[in-house]
């Protein structure tokens, strides 16, 4: 019994627990700092204190013995650097009158004494509330951890915890208390020693006169993303017109815009349940296939130098075929993992083709197909997810029994080392399994956050890692697949990024998140079913233009978020406009931007692009060398602009035997060309104003009616309507 | 600024006390001279993409073994200590003017991480020829200018040519990478030594008065007011702002001027050489020279292939070779002697 004061003593600044939370709390092992993987000004620590014996190595013994000065604690280099009291690169991080001086000068009075086995260890973590509304006028949210041990303890750990939050919504003071920057959603990551929890937090501004406009439910989505808004006191947009309607389908499901005649058969339908109808149409045309096709040719790599024009062809015409045939989602996948042999005559191989060592094919079928980013477990266990580096490297050793049959490579560029030109045969052959560079041992083959591999389906692993990936039980398989659908749809996933899912970064609507990928899971992972269910939502008919209530919204769907088109749709929209193809290297006049299969069928030493590769590559088109959605890019830049103001666009335009010349040689009034100009390229008829102002145009030029058509056809092809989808 | 009796390799010899006790800050100090530091107005980058190596130029090793040394011998400078090669007369006179960095080094040995290295000022993930151009590398200097300190007047802060950096694939760092593309550079790869030299993207067309454009953008303006969407969507916002700022660079006089050449004197011209490098420069100093009065920061990275109608081929003689030497000789170090500041 006399003991149980120095034991109470001990626990108090016990290296483990009290020591890393403090070195976590001061910053000390953050990457910038001594966790960097080359440590900083020769001090290295373990990121985010994740090895609680490196650290006591390094801070104890390493550098013999002179970070710590047990004779006099206050001289120690660790305590005297982390008070600035001797020039430190990072500053002072705490007070010699703080708790954390308190902690660490105690720590080496008491001996310096290293992690000790029979230690509690922290077995979870709490955090109070577990999500949160904070209404206006109150804009703090103070929150409370607590931590419990193995030895039964609970303590009160807010002081102690580290709080980051996901965005600039709010601030966070190190004692936990959350404070409004402005109104919106937030995320709390609450971390710690090596446990860490999230708090979603939204910040709504209260009205008392604020009165719910009960929107119309049309299916799930809505049930969902309603009662969410609801919560947080925001009226969704109104309905978008038809106009915008026709438009938004088109672009969204087939992508390309509804000519003068479609959109105006669909604005004059008189009859009930029309956009239903629309949906159900777009969703069987060829156009479909198209451009879904060129979604997963992203992702999938599908790209010259590597696959050579050859297998990107190949590739390209199965991605798509399977969507023709409504392939299931889940079978697709299977075909794509388990794929072997010519990846000529069995295109799916191109998969690892593209791939090709363990880890770059672990990494791209996690972030892919498990919406899992992974890359940074490779080098050390993962900062903000549980991923370990043994993790890594058992989901890469699932990888690793493959090797590639390659024939002559006939480079066009022998300085390539990326390009290979040829038919590859991609084959199972025994290898060694991947061996963990930390501990220098191969280790054994383990699905991610699954099973161990079992012995006897080491043999036939891919066709057991099909299985269990695309199994339904699989909830982030169908998750992300869903996730993936419900991006394209909405310009923004549910979980955001869409390939990091992680317990730290929730889906902003988890209720929407589970039921998507429910019906996905019983629709039979049938890709037109979750568009269909998708468009059909009012969430999905709802305007872009913002009310005083959601204008504030970026997370909740409360209005539909305005985007520039993808560069193939705006180029495919140019052409239809002008009834003029574009060209492309390598391809016979006539294909579409959306149909092109990889990235440039000829490389640029063979035959310099064409218009339409350069205008793709401005705009965007990624060069689909990373296995990631985000190589997209839909940024605005200025040199978008200069393509559509100089010479790119202008040339355009003046080129004969187009619609634009076969208008003004029509015997079409003025007025019915500026008719057909505006539902051509908005799908809308022009008002009054306009009217006015492109009659004055025609007059302006005189018996030069072509002049003025192409002026107010450059004027409609800039406008914000023709280049944004809203 | 550092007062002229306090030559800069004096400095540097100071620096060197520093170690035995005595800082350059504590001389500087007691010098009575306020540190400040320079802030560059505009930069002109030359990256010397198959260049001549620093032994055919500053550092000739003349004492190594003939196997290692330079075959030219060096000539004394302007530069107290500085030798440089006896090919570049010219340079010797004005070395005085240059600061010679002898201390950069690296241990690639692929030309794909050490371009990108040096281009971004980031050691690469892995030292391999395979290293490709994506999203996750760092951005060109020029783009994180663009970021941090973009030009305010209308003048773009980036521009970059007329080469893409490239051995196969193409080499990381030459935009804007995960900035956003919106700083990627105003890239061009039209030959500034082509007699019909001129850029479309910033020339108007013949077809297309600056009247024209005006109305054309007075109507699309009117067809973008109908519905707002300006005010809603600030990404549609940003985009209508470079129509402005593009406009104006088309019919704006000192856009268009800079990027003349045709207006710098034969003699100028022929001064800088007339090769694709030289007009290059010529150009990137042109642009300083007709940027607006008030011009903060602009950045240029001319990429030049020094032998540049062979491309980088040309360079794959191992560097000792005597087919080499010669020509850098008749070749690459006339260039370079013609254009170093």
């Amino acid at each position: 019994m006399l003991a149980f004061p120095t034991a109470v003593r001990a626990v108090d600044s016990d290296f483990a627990i009290d020591v890393m939370s403090v070195l976590s709390k001061a910053g000390c092992n953050a990457g910038a700092c001594h966790g960097n993987l080359n440590g900083k000004g020769g001090l290295k620590l373990s990121l985010r204190g994740q090895d609680a014996i490196f650290d006591y190595q390094s801070l104890v013994l390493s550098a013999r013995g002179r970070r710590i000065n047990c004779a006099a604690p206050e001289l120690s280099l660790l305590l005297v650097k982390a008070t600035g009291t001797v020039t430190h690169g990072g500053g002072s991080r705490f007070a010699v009158d703080s708790d954390e001086y308190r902690v660490l000068h105690q720590w080496i009075k008491g001996g310096a004494m290293p992690p000790s086995a029979a230690a509690p260890r922290l077995t979870a973590l709490h955090c109070e509330p577990e999500q949160a509304i904070v209404n206006a006028p109150e804009n703090r949210l103070p929150v409370r951890v607590t931590a419990t041990f193995s030895n039964g303890t609970t303590r009160d750990v807010t002081d102690r915890a580290c709080y980051e939050l996901s965005n600039l919504n709010a601030s966070v003071s190190s004692q936990g208390v959350v404070t409004r920057e402005k109104f919106g959603e937030t995320t709390l990551v609450v971390r710690y020693l090596e446990k860490q929890l999230p708090i979603s937090i939204a910040f709504t501004a209260t009205d008392s006169n604020f009165v719910w406009c009960a929107p119309r439910e049309s299916n799930f989505v809505d049930t969902h993303v309603f009662a969410k808004l609801k919560r947080l006191s925001i009226n969704p947009a109104e309905i978008c017109s038809d106009n915008e309607f026709v438009r938004r389908a088109y672009v969204d499901i087939i992508g390309r815009s509804p000519t003068a005649e479609e959109a105006q058969a669909f604005v004059f339908d008189q009859r009930h349940g029309k956009r239903a109808r629309l949906v159900d149409d777009l969703l069987s045309r060829p156009e479909f296939a198209d451009y879904w096709a060129m979604k997963w040719s992203d992702i999938l790599r599908a790209e010259e130098k590597v696959l050579d024009p050859t297998g990107v062809e190949r590739f390209h015409a199965w991605i798509r075929d399977g969507i023709v045939q409504s392939r299931p989602l889940n079978q697709f996948v299977s075909e794509l993992v388990t794929g072997l042999g010519s990846t000529y005559e069995k295109p799916a191989a191109n998969y690892y083709r593209a791939n090709r060592d363990a880890e770059t094919r672990g990494e791209t079928t996690a972030r892919l197909f498990l919406g899992t980013r992974l890359q940074c477990a490779k080098c050390h266990n993962h900062p903000f997810d549980h991923w370990t580096q043994d993790d890594y490297y058992r989901w890469s050793s699932v990888f690793s029994q493959l090797d590639y049959e390659v024939g002559e490579n006939n480079r066009t560029d022998k300085l390539d080392k990326n390009e290979f030109v040829g038919d590859q045969i991609v084959l199972v052959s025994k290898q060694p399994e991947v061996k963990n560079p930390a501990t220098g041992e191969y280790v054994e083959p383990k699905f991610l956050g699954g099973p161990v591999l079992p012995a006897e389906r080491r043999e036939d692993r891919l066709a057991a890692l099909a299985s269990w990936l695309t199994s339904p039980e699989n909830e982030l398989f169908a998750k992300s697949q869903a996730n993936f659908i419900w991006y394209h749809l909405m310009g923004q996933g549910l979980v955001d990024p869409i390939d990091d899912f992680r317990l730290t970064n929730p889906a902003s609507n988890p209720e929407l998140m589970n039921a998507l990928s429910v019906h996905f899971v019983e629709s039979g992972f049938d890709l037109r079913s979750l568009i269909r269910t998708i468009s059909n939502s009012t969430t999905y008919q709802l305007a872009s233009r913002p009310n005083e209530s959601n204008v504030d919204d970026v997370t909740s769907y409360s209005h539909v978020i305005v985007r520039r088109l993808p560069a193939e749709v705006i180029l495919d929209m140019q052409s239809d406009m002008l009834d003029l193809p574009a060209s492309f290297v390598g391809f016979p006049s006539g294909i579409r931007a959306v149909q092109v299969p990889g990235v440039q069928r000829k490389p640029p030493r063979q035959a310099p692009a064409e218009s339409g590769d350069r205008f793709l590559k401005t705009f965007g088109k990624p060069e689909r060398i990373m296995a990631c959605e985000c190589e997209r890019s839909n940024e605005t830049t200025l040199k978008q602009v200069f393509a559509l103001v100089g010479a790119g666009l202008n040339d355009r335009l003046m080129e004969k035997g187009g619609l634009l010349q076969r208008l003004s040689h029509s015997s079409l009034s003025e007025s019915a060309i500026v008719d057909n100009l505006y539902w051509t390229a908005i799908s809308r008829p022009p008002n009054d104003a306009e009217l006015d102002a492109a009659l004055k145009l025609f007059r302006s030029y005189g018996d030069d009616r072509e002049a003025a058509i192409e002026d107010l056809a450059w004027a409609l092809m800039n406008t914000k309507e023709f280049l944004f989808r809203k | 600024m550092l007062n002229s009796t306090l030559g800069r390799r004096s400095m540097l010899k100071i620096g060197g006390a520093g170690l035995m006790g005595v800082t350059l800050q504590k001389l500087l100090r007691g010098a009575d001279i306020v540190n400040k530091p320079a802030r560059a107005k505009s930069v002109i980058f030359l990256f010397q993409w198959g260049g001549p190596s620093q032994l055919d130029t500053f550092d000739m090793k003349p004492n190594a073994p003939s196997s290692v040394r330079s075959p030219y011998r060096p000539i004394s400078s302007s530069a107290p200590g500085i030798e440089v090669c006896e090919l570049l007369p010219e340079m010797a006179k004005r070395m005085h003017h240059c600061t010679l960095v002898r201390t950069l080094t690296h241990t690639m040995k692929n030309h794909a991480s050490a371009g990108y290295y040096a281009l971004s000022g980031h050691q690469p993930p892995s030292d391999d020829q395979r290293l490709r151009d994506s999203l996750d590398l760092y951005p060109a200097y020029g783009s994180v200018v663009d970021k941090l300190a973009p030009n305010k007047n209308g003048m773009p802060t980036f521009v970059a040519y007329p080469h893409v950096i490239r051995d196969g694939s193409i080499v990381p760092a030459q935009h804007a990478s995960f900035l956003g593309k919106k700083h990627d550079p105003l890239l061009f790869l039209e030959d500034p030594n082509d007699p019909n030299f001129s850029l479309p993207e910033l020339s108007l067309p013949a077809s297309l008065s600056i009247d024209r454009l005006q109305r054309r953008r007075e109507l699309q303006r009117l067809i973008d007011q109908q519905v707002n969407m300006l005010d809603y969507s600030a990404e549609a916002r940003g985009f209508d702002e470079y129509y402005q700022r593009a406009i104006s660079m088309l019919t704006s006089d000192s856009v268009r001027k800079a990027f003349d050449l045709s207006a710098e004197p034969e003699s100028i011209r022929d001064s800088y050489g007339r090769t694709t490098y030289g007009q290059s420069c010529l150009l990137a100093r042109r642009q300083k020279l007709f940027a607006p009065a008030n011009s903060s920061r602009t950045v240029f990275i001319p990429n030049c292939l020094l032998p540049l109608k062979g491309g980088p081929h040309s360079l794959r003689q191992p560097p000792s070779s005597s087919a080499n030497h010669d020509r850098f000789r008749v070749f690459s170090l006339p260039i370079a002697m013609q254009h170093t500041p």
